[in-house]
C-alpha cells in the first residue's frame, strides 16, 4: 500500500515538506504556472478570498499568489511577482486542502507524532499549541509524523481502525517554541523579516508518511478558568466527538461545498467509531508546558489501542 | 463634549442590511459588561452559568472565524496581510448571518492598508463605544494581563501604536492607537452611527444606559422597563462576580486574576503613583477634558 494518498509534479520547488508526495513524472497530480481566472463562473460556494464550482476551486491570496485547483488532478498557478517560498507555502496550504477534497480526502487541521505505526493527532483552532507539543513530544520513543495537516481517507475507515497520510513533513514554528521544544531552527517560512515563523525539524522525525490512526485530542485551555484539575485528558464519544472533531476539518466550507455535508458526516461518524476521541486541558503557559507536555507523553506510551 | 456627535442611527427597519453593531472600547472600559446587559436583555433564555455573553457575535480578532470566511490561512500570514482582508471578512460576515450581529471590538478606527476603513460602513448599522476613565482602565487592564507593573500599562495607553495579540496568538492583531487615539479614531469618523457611554455613567444609573443603549438599537425592549431591570439585575456585579467564582469565566486570560475584579470607579487614583496619573493625564488631557475625567 502507498505511503501517500496521491503523487505530484510541479514545475517550482516545493521543499521537502510534501517530499514523499513528488514524482518526476507520471503523478496524480500536476502543478504549474499558467492563467488562473479573477472569477469562477456559478459559483456556489465563495468566501472573500476563494470560490467553489463545481470541480474547480479559485483561491487569491491579497496580493499576492492565485491558485487554481481542478479536478483533484491540477493546481494551476499564477505567481503575481510571489517568492518560490511564498508560492510553496500558500500552495501546501488552502489550496492544498481543497485539492485533497476534490480527491475525496478528508484533511483535518491537526499535528501528529508516531510510535510503532500508531499515530496520535493532535487538534484545535490555530493558536492552540498543536505543533509546539508535537515538536516538544517527538523526542525519544516518540516520532514526529506530521505538522498542521492529517489526511484521512474514507475509503480506509474501517470498524475499530482507520489509516491516516501525514499532510505536510515540515514543521513550522513560531521563535519562542524552539526554546520550548528543543527543535532545530531552519529558513523562515515567510520572506517577511518581521514574520518570525520558521521551519524545524524536531528531535525525532519519523520515515513513515502514513499509519493508524489511534488518538485524536482535542486541545483546550479551560480548565484553568474553572476549579477543575488544570491538566486533565477525557476520553468523549457521540455527539461531543462528532462536534469536536467537525472543528477538526480543515477549512470547513470546502468541505461542505466539495465533498457535501452527507459525505462528510459520514466520514466523521465512522473515523469517531473506529479512533479514541479525548481532550486534552492544560495551561498555556510556559511554565507549566513541560509538566503538561510530560502527562500527555506519559499517556501516549502507556496507552494501548487494543483496550481502547 | 465639544466633538462634533456622529450621525443618528438609522431607521429602525436597516438592521436587515446593515446586520453588524459593533461594541467597541480600549480594554477594560466595560465592554464585556455591555454585552452581557445586552444579553440578558436580548438573549436571555441562552444565557446559564458557563455562557455570560449570549449575544451573537464575536470579536472582530476571531482568528478561527477569519480563516473560515476567506480560506486563508491567517497563521502564514503578516498582521498586515490580515488586515487587507478584515473589511471583506466583515462584509461576508454581514451576508452569511441570519441575525443582527453584535461585535466586540478594541481596535481603533482605522485604514485596513487598502485604503478603506477596516470597519465597513456598508453593513454597520452602528457603534456603541464605552469608555472608562484612564487611571481605572490602568489598574484593570494590569489585572488582565496577569501583573501591577503600571508603567509598563502606563506606556501601553499612552503609546499610539499599542497593539493587542497578533502573530502566534489566537486572535487577531488589534492595533488600539493607544488610549487616547482609540476614542479620537472612533469619535472623528463620519461612516459608522455611534452612541458614546461612559462606564461611570453606567456604574451610577446602569438601567438609564441601557435604554439609550436600547433605543439607539431602536429596540422594542427599549421602553419595557421590566425588562431593562430585569437585564439589569441579572448583569449586577456581585452576581457576576459569584457566578466566575463559582463557574470559571472563560473569557478571563489565564494570566489575570478575576476577570470581574472590582468593577468600581476610582480604583487608579488611589493605585497609581502621581507620576503614573500624571503621565496619562499629559498625555490624554484633550480626550480626558472632553469627557469630563478629572486629573
Amino acid at each position: 500500500m502507498s505511503d501517500v494518498p496521491f503523487t505530484v509534479t510541479a514545475d517550482l520547488e516545493l521543499g521537502s515538506r510534501v517530499e514523499p508526495f513528488v514524482r518526476a513524472d507520471s503523478a496524480d497530480v500536476r502543478i504549474c504556472e499558467g492563467c488562473v481566472p479573477d472569477r469562477l463562473d456559478d459559483a456556489s460556494e465563495a468566501g472573500t478570498n476563494f470560490e467553489v464550482s463545481g470541480d474547480r476551486f479559485l483561491l487569491h491570496v491579497p496580493r499576492g499568489a492565485s491558485f487554481l485547483v481542478e479536478g483533484g488532478s491540477r493546481i494551476t498557478y499564477r505567481r503575481n511577482d510571489t517568492s518560490d517560498r511564498d508560492m510553496a507555502l500558500f500552495l501546501l496550504g488552502s489550496a492544498w486542502g481543497a485539492l485533497c477534497y476534490q480527491r475525496g480526502l478528508i484533511p483535518l487541521h491537526a499535528s501528529a507524532v508516531i510510535r510503532d505505526g500508531q499515530v496520535h493527532a493532535f487538534t484545535g483552532p490555530s493558536g492552540a499549541g498543536k505543533s509546539t507539543l508535537v515538536a516538544a513530544l517527538s523526542r525519544s520513543e516518540l516520532d514526529f509524523f506530521t505538522d498542521d495537516v492529517l489526511i484521512i481517507d474514507p475509503e480506509r475507515i474501517e470498524p475499530g481502525r482507520s489509516f491516516c497520510y501525514a499532510g505536510q513533513k515540515d514543521m513550522k514554528l513560531w521563535k519562542d517554541a524552539f526554546d520550548l521544544t528543543g527543535s532545530d531552527k531552519l529558513g523562515a517560512v515567510r520572506d517577511e523579516p518581521s514574520f518570525e515563523k520558521f521551519f524545524a525539524r524536531p528531535a525525532t522525525m519519523g520515515e513513515n508518511a502514513s499509519g493508524l490512526l489511534s488518538s485524536l485530542t482535542i486541545l483546550k485551555n479551560e480548565n484553568v478558568r474553572r476549579a477543575r484539575t488544570p491538566v486533565e485528558i477525557e476520553q468523549i464519544s457521540g455527539a461531543l466527538a462528532l462536534r469536536a472533531l467537525r472543528e477538526s476539518v480543515y477549512r470547513m466550507r470546502f468541505a461542505n461545498a466539495i465533498i457535501g455535508r452527507e459525505k462528510l458526516f459520514r466520514t466523521l461518524g465512522a473515523l469517531i467509531s473506529a479512533v479514541r476521541v479525548q481532550t486534552f486541558d492544560r495551561s498555556l503557559l510556559k511554565s507549566e508546558f513541560e509538566n503538561s507536555t510530560a502527562v500527555m507523553r506519559e499517556w501516549i506510551l502507556d496507552y494501548d489501542p487494543e483496550a481502547r | 463634549m465639544t466633538r462634533k456627535p456622529a450621525d443618528p442611527a438609522p431607521a429602525p427597519d436597516g438592521y436587515l442590511d446593515k446586520p453588524i453593531t459593533w461594541l467597541t472600547s480600549f480594554p477594560k472600559s466595560g465592554n464585556t459588561w455591555t454585552r452581557i446587559l445586552l444579553s440578558n436583555l436580548l438573549a436571555h433564555d441562552y444565557v446559564d452559568d458557563d455562557n455570560f455573553a449570549s449575544l451573537p457575535g464575536s470579536i472582530s480578532s476571531n482568528r478561527r472565524s477569519f480563516d473560515q470566511v476567506t480560506g486563508l490561512p491567517s497563521s502564514d500570514m503578516t498582521d498586515d496581510e490580515i488586515d487587507l482582508v478584515r473589511p471583506d471578512f466583515y462584509r461576508a460576515l454581514a451576508v452569511d448571518c441570519i441575525e443582527r450581529q453584535f461585535v466586540k471590538v478594541h481596535d481603533g478606527y482605522h485604514d485596513s492598508g487598502a485604503g478603506e476603513p477596516l470597519f465597513p460602513a456598508g453593513c454597520s448599522f452602528g457603534a456603541i463605544y464605552l469608555v472608562r476613565h484612564p487611571y481605572d482602565v490602568a489598574v484593570s487592564y494590569a489585572n488582565h494581563q496577569g501583573h501591577e507593573n503600571f508603567d509598563r500599562i502606563v506606556k501601553q495607553m499612552n503609546h499610539a501604536d499599542h497593539i493587542m495579540a497578533g502573530g502566534r496568538q489566537s486572535q487577531l492583531r488589534q492595533r488600539t492607537l493607544g488610549w487616547k487615539g482609540h476614542y479620537i479614531s472612533w469619535h472623528e469618523q463620519r461612516a459608522i452611527p455611534l452612541l458614546t457611554i461612559r462606564y461611570e455613567d453606567m456604574l451610577a444609573d446602569t438601567a438609564a444606559c441601557l435604554k439609550q443603549m436600547a433605543a439607539f438599537l431602536a429596540l422594542d425592549e427599549a421602553t419595557d422597563d421590566a425588562a431593562i431591570a430585569r437585564a439589569v439585575e441579572e448583569s449586577r456585579f456581585e452576581k457576576l462576580r459569584a457566578k466566575e467564582d463559582a463557574h470559571g469565566f472563560r473569557e478571563k486570560p489565564e494570566k489575570a486574576g478575576r476577570f470581574f475584579n472590582s468593577g468600581r470607579s476610582g480604583d487608579g487614583r488611589q493605585r497609581l503613583s502621581t507620576e503614573q496619573r500624571q503621565r496619562l493625564y499629559e498625555h490624554n488631557r484633550e480626550v480626558m477634558e472632553e469627557l469630563g475625567y478629572e486629573p
